[in-house]
Parts: C-alpha cells; sequence; structure tokens
C-alpha cells in the first residue's frame, strides 16, 4: 500500500518538478545557436520556465542540440552526453539536427544525418532556424513528456 | 591602371615566368598565367616592385576544370591600392594523386590557412623551399576535416562515404507523402 | 615561451585542452593551451566542428538554390553571404540593378550590420560576467529582426536576394519603421553607455587587454573592425565602392584608444558602437531617396541560367572583407563558388594574440575579437 502511494503519488510530484525545473546546456553550433539565444532574452523568456544556463554537463538535466553536428564533433558530443548525470534529456532544435536538414547526407559530406544517430533525442523542433514560440513548444512538449501525459503540442 | 609597365619590369627580372596575361572576367583586372615553378621568385618580385608593392594576398582559390587545376591568387597592394591577380595551372595526374605547387607562405604569411584548406579540399601540397610542406611547417599541422578522412572532398570526382567512425552517412526516408521532385 | 614573471609562485608549464563545447568559447573551437600558472604560455587553435562542406553544397545544387547556401556561410549576418554571391553572378552576367533594389539591398546590409554587432555587444557582455545589458541590446535586437520577418518573413536567414535585385517589393510603411528603430536604437546607445561602456568593472577588465599590433594585423591580413580598432584605415565601402556607397556621406571611425591602449578590447568595443551610429547614418539618408521604380532586373527571368564566365566580388561584412570567387561554365549548376571569408585572418591571429595574458581574459580577448568560427570552417 506504502509502494502504491509512493510510485502514484510522490513519483507524479517528482516527475512535475524535474520538468519544471530543467538546467540546461546547449551547444551553440551554428544559427539555431542565435535563436536559442533570442529564446533567452527578456522577450522570449527562457527562465519561466524553470531553465537556467549551466556550462558543466554534471549539473545540466537538458542538452539542446541547437544547429548541426558534425562527423569531427560527433564524439565530443557523446561524451558531453555521457557526462551528464541521470535523468537527463535532450532537445533536437532546428532541422539540422533532426536529420541534417539542408546539409542532408545528398549535399553534405561532413554532417552527421540527425542528432539521434549519436545520442538519444527526446523532442525534436522542425525549423531553419525555429521560431523562439517554436522552440518554446518543444519545451512544453518535453515537460508533458517526462510528466507522462499526452501531449497536444505535438 | 596600366599594367604593360608591371609586366616589363617582370620580365626583366624573373624572365620566363609571365605566360599570358588577360583580362580576369569582365573586369579591368589583369590576370597573370604564371610558370608554376617560378612562382616564388615572381611572388617575391612583386612584394619588392618598386611601384606598387603587392604586400596583401587576399584570396587564394583553386577551381577544378577538366582534370586541370587553376590556382588563383588574389593580389593587392595597401600601399597604392593596386590589384592583380596570379594563375597558375597544375594537370591531375590520376584521380587520387596530389599535386604539388611551390609555397608562398614565405612570401605572404597570410597564405598559411588557405594553403591549408586547398591541400585538405583539393590535395593540391603547397611545398616551401626547404622541402617541407605547408601543413608540416607552422601551426598549419591542424586539420579541418576529422582524422582518417580518405579522399579530397571538393574534387569532382569525390564520392560521398558510406559511414565513419560507425556513425552510416544516409537517412532513411519513411512514409514521403510529397513525391520526390527531380531536377531536368 | 612566457614565463610568470613574478618568482615568488614558482609554478610550471601545464596544458590544457579545452574542448569544442564550452560556455566561454565563442563557438566550437578546440584551444591547446599550455599555461604558466595562470598566464598562457602557448596556445594553439583547432577548428572544422562548424565544418558543413558548404562550397561542394553550392556545387550540387541550381543556381537559384545557391543563394539560400550562400545566407548559411554566417548565420548572424546572413545578408553579407547573400550579397557577395549576387554581386558576383551580376558581374558574370552583366546584370545592372535597379536603383530601387540597390537601396533595399543597402538598408538590409546596414540593418544586418547593426544587428551583427548588437550581438557582439551581448557576446562580450557575457564573456565579462554582464548579465544585465544582454537583455537590454536582446530587446532592441528583436525590434530589428522584426523589421526582417516584416519584409521577409524569417528573422535570420533571409533568402531574399536574387540575381539581379530583390524578391519582393517593400510594403507600405517599411521605411517608416526603419526610421523608426533607428532612432530608438540611438536613444537607447546612451543607456548602454551609461550602464556598460564605461563602467569600471568592464574598463578593469577590457581596458590594456589583448592589444593588437598593426604588424599583426599586416602579417595575418586582417581587415574589417578589429584592423580599424588599431589604426588600420581599410574599409571596402571606401576603398573600391559598391552598391553605391560612393554616393552616400559617412566616416569611417578608428581606434582611439579613449579606456585604454589604441586596438585593446575596449577599443574594438568603442569602434563597433561608432560603426552601429556610422550604419545608422547611412540608413537615413538612404530612406531619404529610394526611388520609384523596379525591384529586380527585367533581365533575369524565372529559371536564369549563368552564362559561362567568372568573377571575384567583395563587399564590407561586419566582420571583415568577404569575397567570393564565382565560376560558371554555363551550366544550371555553378562550377565553383568560392568563399573568402574575413574570420579565416582573425583566426590566424588567435595564438600569437592570446600569449602572455591571463587565463581569466581568455575569453573576453576571444569574444573581443568577433570570431565567426561558421564562416572560417564554412
Amino acid at each position: 500500500m506504502a509502494g502504491a502511494f509512493y510510485l502514484s503519488t510522490i513519483g507524479q510530484i517528482m516527475k512535475w518538478a524535474r520538468s519544471r525545473s530543467l538546467w540546461y546546456i546547449s551547444t551553440g553550433t551554428a544559427c539555431c545557436a542565435d535563436e536559442v539565444l533570442d529564446t533567452m532574452g527578456c522577450r522570449y523568456d527562457l527562465e519561466r520556465f524553470g531553465c537556467l544556463p549551466q556550462v558543466d554537463p554534471r549539473q545540466a538535466d537538458l542538452l539542446i542540440v541547437c544547429g548541426m553536428v558534425s562527423y569531427k564533433a560527433a564524439p565530443h558530443l557523446k561524451n558531453l552526453y555521457e557526462n551528464m548525470l541521470a535523468p537527463k534529456y535532450v532537445l533536437a532544435v532546428g532541422a539540422c539536427a533532426n536529420c541534417g536538414g539542408p546539409f542532408s547526407p545528398e549535399f553534405s559530406y561532413s554532417v552527421v544525418a540527425g542528432a539521434d544517430q549519436i545520442i538519444p533525442v527526446d523532442v525534436f523542433v522542425p525549423g531553419c532556424p525555429p521560431r523562439p514560440e517554436a522552440i518554446m513548444n518543444g519545451l512544453i512538449a518535453l515537460q508533458e513528456k517526462i510528466c507522462g501525459q499526452e501531449s497536444s503540442h505535438f | 591602371m596600366d599594367k604593360n609597365p608591371l609586366i616589363s619590369r617582370l620580365n626583366k627580372t624573373v624572365p620566363g615566368a609571365v605566360l599570358e596575361v588577360r583580362r580576369f572576367g569582365r573586369s579591368p583586372i589583369s590576370s597573370i598565367w604564371v610558370e608554376t615553378q617560378s612562382i616564388q621568385r615572381l611572388g617575391e618580385a612583386l612584394k619588392s616592385d618598386p611601384e606598387c608593392k603587392f604586400d596583401w594576398l587576399e584570396n587564394l582559390s583553386v577551381v577544378e576544370f577538366e582534370g586541370v587545376f587553376v590556382i588563383t591568387y588574389f593580389l593587392r597592394s595597401t600601399v597604392t591600392q593596386h590589384t592583380v591577380v596570379l594563375r597558375l595551372s597544375a594537370v591531375l595526374a590520376s584521380p587520387t594523386s596530389e599535386v604539388v605547387i611551390p609555397s608562398v607562405w614565405k612570401i605572404w604569411p597570410m597564405a598559411v590557412p588557405m594553403e591549408k584548406d586547398a591541400q585538405e579540399m583539393f590535395g593540391v601540397v603547397f611545398k616551401a623551399p626547404q622541402g617541407s610542406t605547408t601543413v608540416e611547417d607552422s601551426d598549419a599541422k591542424i586539420k579541418i576535416l576529422p582524422e582518417g578522412w580518405d579522399g579530397f572532398p571538393l574534387r569532382k570526382n569525390y564520392v560521398f562515404p558510406k559511414e565513419f567512425i560507425n556513425i552510416p552517412h544516409s537517412r532513411p526516408v519513411v512514409n514521403r507523402a510529397i513525391p520526390k521532385k527531380t531536377i531536368q | 615561451m612566457k614565463r610568470n614573471s613574478n618568482d615568488f609562485f614558482k609554478t610550471d608549464l601545464t596544458t590544457w585542452e579545452i574542448g569544442p563545447y564550452h560556455g566561454s568559447l565563442p563557438a566550437p573551437m578546440r584551444l591547446k593551451l599550455s599555461l604558466d600558472g595562470e598566464i598562457i604560455a602557448s596556445c594553439q587553435i583547432e577548428t572544422g566542428f562548424l565544418h558543413r562542406g558548404l562550397e561542394k553544397a553550392c556545387e550540387l545544387h541550381s543556381w537559384k538554390s545557391v543563394i539560400a547556401y550562400a545566407d548559411h556561410l554566417d548565420p548572424e549576418a546572413a545578408v553579407f553571404g547573400e550579397l557577395v554571391l549576387c554581386l558576383g553572378v551580376e558581374e558574370i552576367g552583366e546584370i545592372v540593378v535597379p536603383a530601387r533594389a540597390q537601396c533595399i539591398r543597402v538598408i538590409l546590409a546596414e540593418l544586418t550590420r547593426i544587428s551583427s554587432h548588437l550581438a557582439y555587444i551581448v557576446r562580450i557582455a557575457r564573456a565579462v560576467g554582464s548579465e544585465t545589458i544582454i537583455h537590454y541590446v536582446l530587446r532592441d535586437r528583436e525590434r530589428i529582426l522584426d523589421l526582417f520577418e516584416l519584409l521577409t518573413g524569417a528573422r535570420f536567414s533571409l533568402n531574399f536576394l536574387r540575381f539581379g535585385g530583390v524578391c519582393a517589393d517593400v510594403t507600405d510603411g517599411f521605411i517608416e519603421r526603419v526610421l523608426e528603430v533607428c532612432e530608438m536604437i540611438r536613444i537607447r546607445m546612451k543607456e548602454y553607455n551609461d550602464l556598460f561602456t564605461f563602467n569600471h568593472g568592464f574598463l578593469k577588465r577590457s581596458a590594456f587587454v589583448g592589444t593588437l599590433p598593426t604588424s599583426l594585423i599586416r602579417a595575418c591580413g586582417m581587415t574589417g573592425p578589429n584592423a580599424r580598432a588599431s589604426g588600420v584605415n581599410f574599409d571596402v565601402r571606401k576603398e573600391t565602392p559598391y552598391m553605391g556607397y560612393d554616393e552616400l556621406e559617412f566616416q569611417i571611425p578608428l581606434g582611439q584608444g579613449e579606456g585604454g591602449n589604441i586596438g585593446d578590447v575596449h577599443d574594438r568595443f568603442l569602434l563597433r558602437l561608432r560603426e552601429i551610429s556610422q550604419s545608422m547614418e547611412i540608413l537615413k539618408q538612404v530612406a531619404d531617396r529610394v526611388p520609384a521604380g523596379d525591384f529586380i532586373s527585367s533581365k533575369v527571368e524565372k529559371d536564369y541560367v549563368v552564362p559561362p564566365g567568372e568573377a571575384y566580388a567583395r563587399i564590407e561584412s561586419s566582420r571583415g572583407l568577404l569575397g567570393c570567387h564565382v565560376v560558371s561554365d554555363g551550366k544550371e549548376k555553378p562550377s565553383r563558388v568560392q568563399f573568402r571569408p574575413p574570420s579565416l585572418a582573425h583566426l590566424m591571429a588567435v595564438p600569437e594574440l592570446v600569449e602572455g595574458i591571463r587565463i581569466e581574459d581568455l575569453p573576453v580577448v576571444l569574444a573581443s575579437l568577433d570570431l565567426g568560427v561558421a564562416e572560417a570552417d564554412r
């Protein structure tokens, strides 16, 4: 009886708390880094969702892959992801991080076709670059995914 | 600016280097075709030219044209605002071989990153007078492409790799709603 | 090798490799530092983490699509990549751009320059540690991005220029809004100056730090605001004017060294603030004289194929001299599109510039150079 109470109520509270305070690191590559910077700015505030920018992967829950991943950087991205402590989530922002985008495998020789070839991705946000509202939409979808709810955001 | 005095001065100091003088595209800049092995002496003559000191190498570009590499040097003078274009050509012996050109980085040190780029992308090796290449000298050892990359990407006969470091270079396309348009 | 001059601290040489993804680096790049205590003895830079194969992708697309790739060259200042490609192709095809399209292009270019310099203020403020000014500047940068969205529909990668002009005409009221935003930024610049520019904390971290000597500038071939802050008077808009810049009156600001030396971090910062003011002067002049007419040359039809030939176009982008060597062999795809990015020369100067400074000043010096590693790697 006590175990069921723990799993249901306290588990829900912990999931709610985790999703509302996702501290993130963003791998600022080329174009989408500007949009994530604007999302952090004062007009589209990312901090009201509880997201605080971090530099150290051990202190972060969320990895925002904004921009393309090249073959040279792929082992370093995997290293960054493995240094994060569980529970950890990944948000792939931009067409290049989803599937290669304009630098897809038939046009570019040095870009990995999507960040999910290297690390497991939870939410993909399409766009080139996606608007800050789209990035916030993706973040809310991630929050609902963490809480285990059905999302109306994708 | 009348380029003929410059060409006649170059012919006196470095005889046999200048092969042909043409217009560069549709602009008034002259493009001088140069004999490959004399590019270093010609570069020194241009840099120390009394009338127009060409001390700035603005751009170095390599173009592949039907198996022949054309290397173009865009020179500019910060003192007199003259511009000139030098061109070399080098024939590719076989599709996978490299091409060796004398390096100009001792004359214009800003050529180092551009020559390194050309070596990685096209396989055009720039050799300094001592016999070492640009990539072995100075800080140019570090490359743009990852370690272990095969082939020279910007050549026309380059085939994209199927995978690299166990990451496949392809994306399975599923449920394509809109049929793919081919370019006619 | 610079050794610590204070013999009281008996320090040894250590090496430290900062990997590509780090919060204090301006972009993914790898630094191999050799440290003597807290002073940097030597530094080696490795880039290539943003190499996308842009030039090869340009050869695999038709001429119209290459413009979309050219504006991904430098994401913060996307218009300059498209502009240099269009100028090169117009030289090959001998296309005359109508006056109205030229004015629209100048407006977009100067707005992009202001937006790029505002992003520079954000980056250097983050490096120094001042979080307040970031939000002030981003608030104003959003107004410029709103203008881009009003005209083109996109905020960053505009894809708006075409060979022979621009892709659509300006809407009613756009020019008035440009002037409104200019006036607003002119008033807000006073706020930035009060809050940040001559702030004691920022001055302590930026004056006399990272001085760029003219010998290094000439050896590496650096251009742009970094060179002008050290006194090298070179601006492509004055040397080889393009796009109607010779009819406009504007001055090129040079570094004066008010905070410390000529050519230190504070000087480079002040120079970019002055360049924002100059860009606003240019915008006011152009907005007065936008003529009626076509927005694209009538010679360019829907599927324009560039005739055989080649050209080299150079423009003054927000980081320096951006060049593009375009070669066409008359087919529907380009034969070669080669970009000459200004940041390649800046990256070459970093190992020598960084020798002898303290490790705490490294993010500030790197941010002050406005390194566009995305365009250096292409």
